[in-house]
């Protein structure tokens, strides 16, 4: 009786064994014809409507901005992959922007990351979207906000070379009504001018400059008269 | 009440609600200050906004689970046919046990203000705003809890149904924006149908969006140093949840 018992209990353990062995060689194929399929996905996925950001938020928007803003600065170089600026989808990005702007405009995050580290592509048409953005943020808050406008007319002017664009953009910074906004973004345009050898219109615009505001201080002011007589003569 | 207390008390020691919470509070703050760290700018931002929102969720999982599992063992371990064989009608036993969870849930909240300030300092007035409002918050998840575990006779589906009512609880609002927004203009019988099923039940659903935003963490209170909406809330949803609870085990046969 003992002797079949021990038989039988031989029998199952056997079996089992050889159910594992199969399991084990099957799990390695299946590993083998898996091991080269990774999560790819896209670069960057379309921004949710704004409806959905409270569901996808739970109601806590500023942690959705959080989070998304940190999806954006990692999108593409994740799962050990890397991917070039130039491959990224800036239509797309240029919505996530302004979606994240609608959720928190306070925030430096989106702006920075969009001025400092997306504008960094060789795609020119990618750094138009860039410069179309810092200049609508600009107008969320021109007073906290004023120098993503310098820093978008310095994208427009050596970045993409439109010199229409950067001249635009400066003439932008330069009627922002903000107090105490330093003397210099007055003049950017003028630095442009000069830049592309048109003196006599620089000439002409730090002359009014100089002519129509009476508060600049005695060193700014020597700056532009030395600045007239040295780079625009 | 005060022997209610003392016995949650002491079995919340026995299953060790207290360390178990107190250690994962402050993992979660650690984990969410770990991911906030990777961000580019603002760290200190990301990692009180990504440690809040894990503290939240922790602290009112927990609660949750703790009322809905301790008052389903109660019923399985003939406890409760004991209780309420003392001198004590049904609705004096649901109230001193709701105020019992709710000491217990007003005790972890110190735990959650302080992993939360291992993850960073945030503004005084907005620590303090987002700390009454999660101690406004845990009060009306106990209630949730009572209710659901007084009511169902499995406490996985007891929890599992409060944990979808609090979900459901903190999308009414942009349930309702969508309502009264883009829903507007969509003329099918299946949207009139599903918006107006929708508003009904938001009609007896608590506004837990508005409690406990980290942006409160990031950019301080801004004046509004007593969360209006969410104390009236709980004033107004604690005793409907409660009356709700009362009603349904005055019914039950022991």
């Amino acid at each position: 009786m003992t002797s079949n018992a021990n038989s039988f209990s031989r029998r199952v353990r056997l079996k089992a064994l050889l159910v594992l062995l199969l399991a084990v060689v099957a799990q390695q194929a299946l590993w083998w014809n898996t091991r080269i399929l990774f999560p790819r996905g896209d670069v960057l996925a379309a921004p949710p409507g704004v409806a959905e950001v409270d569901v996808l938020s739970l109601s806590d928007r500023q942690f959705f901005f959080r989070q998304r803003s940190m999806d954006l600065q990692v999108a593409g170089d994740l799962g050990g992959r890397v991917t070039p600026l130039t491959e990224y989808n800036y239509a797309l990005l240029y919505r996530w922007w302004k979606l994240l702007d609608l959720v928190d405009s306070r925030s430096n995050y989106t702006v920075t990351l969009a001025g400092y580290f997306y504008s960094q592509t060789l795609n020119t048409e990618g750094v138009r979207y860039v410069i179309a953005y810092l200049r609508e943020h600009t107008r969320l808050d021109p007073v906290r906000n004023w120098r993503w406008l310098a820093h978008a007319a310095w994208l427009a002017r050596h970045k993409v070379k439109d010199t229409a664009l950067a001249l635009d953009v400066a003439l932008e910074l330069e009627n922002l009504d903000v107090a105490d906004i330093p003397i210099w973004t007055k003049q950017l345009r003028a630095f442009v001018l000069a830049d592309i050898g048109d003196r006599e219109a620089a000439r002409d615009l730090i002359r009014a400059i100089l002519g129509s505001d009476r508060n600049i201080p005695k060193e700014e002011r020597f700056f532009m008269q030395r600045f007239l007589e040295e780079r625009l003569q | 009440m005060w022997t209610t207390f003392r016995y949650l008390v002491l079995t919340a020691l026995r299953d060790r609600v207290f360390g178990t919470l107190a250690v994962l509070l402050l993992l979660v703050a650690l984990f969410g200050a770990f991911i906030g760290d990777g961000a580019l700018v603002e760290e200190p931002a990301a990692r009180l906004s990504f440690a809040g929102t894990a503290v939240r969720a922790i602290f009112v999982l927990g609660i949750l689970l703790f009322v809905c599992f301790h008052v389903r063992r109660t019923y399985e371990s003939r406890e409760i046919d004991m209780m309420l064989s003392r001198p004590v009608s049904r609705p004096a036993f649901v109230l001193a046990y709701y105020g019992g969870f709710a000491g217990l849930s007003l005790l972890l909240v110190p735990l959650a203000a302080l992993a939360l300030s291992v993850a960073g300092r945030a503004p005084l007035d907005g620590l303090l705003l987002w700390v009454w409002s999660l101690a406004l918050e845990g009060l009306i998840v106990v209630a949730i809890g009572l209710f659901f575990a007084l009511l169902m006779s499995s406490a996985t589906a007891a929890a599992m149904a409060a944990i979808g009512f609090y979900i459901f609880g903190r999308l009414v609002g942009s349930v309702l924006g969508v309502l009264t927004g883009a829903w507007l203009n969509v003329e099918t019988p299946f949207a009139r149908a599903t918006g107006f099923i929708f508003k009904l039940v938001s009609t007896v659903m608590p506004r837990l969006d508005l409690f406990g935003q980290t942006s409160w963490l990031v950019y301080g209170a801004n004046g509004n140093l007593l969360d209006w909406a969410a104390t009236l809330q709980t004033l107004v949803y604690v005793p409907l949840l409660l009356a709700m609870a009362i009603y349904d085990f005055e019914r039950k046969q022991f």
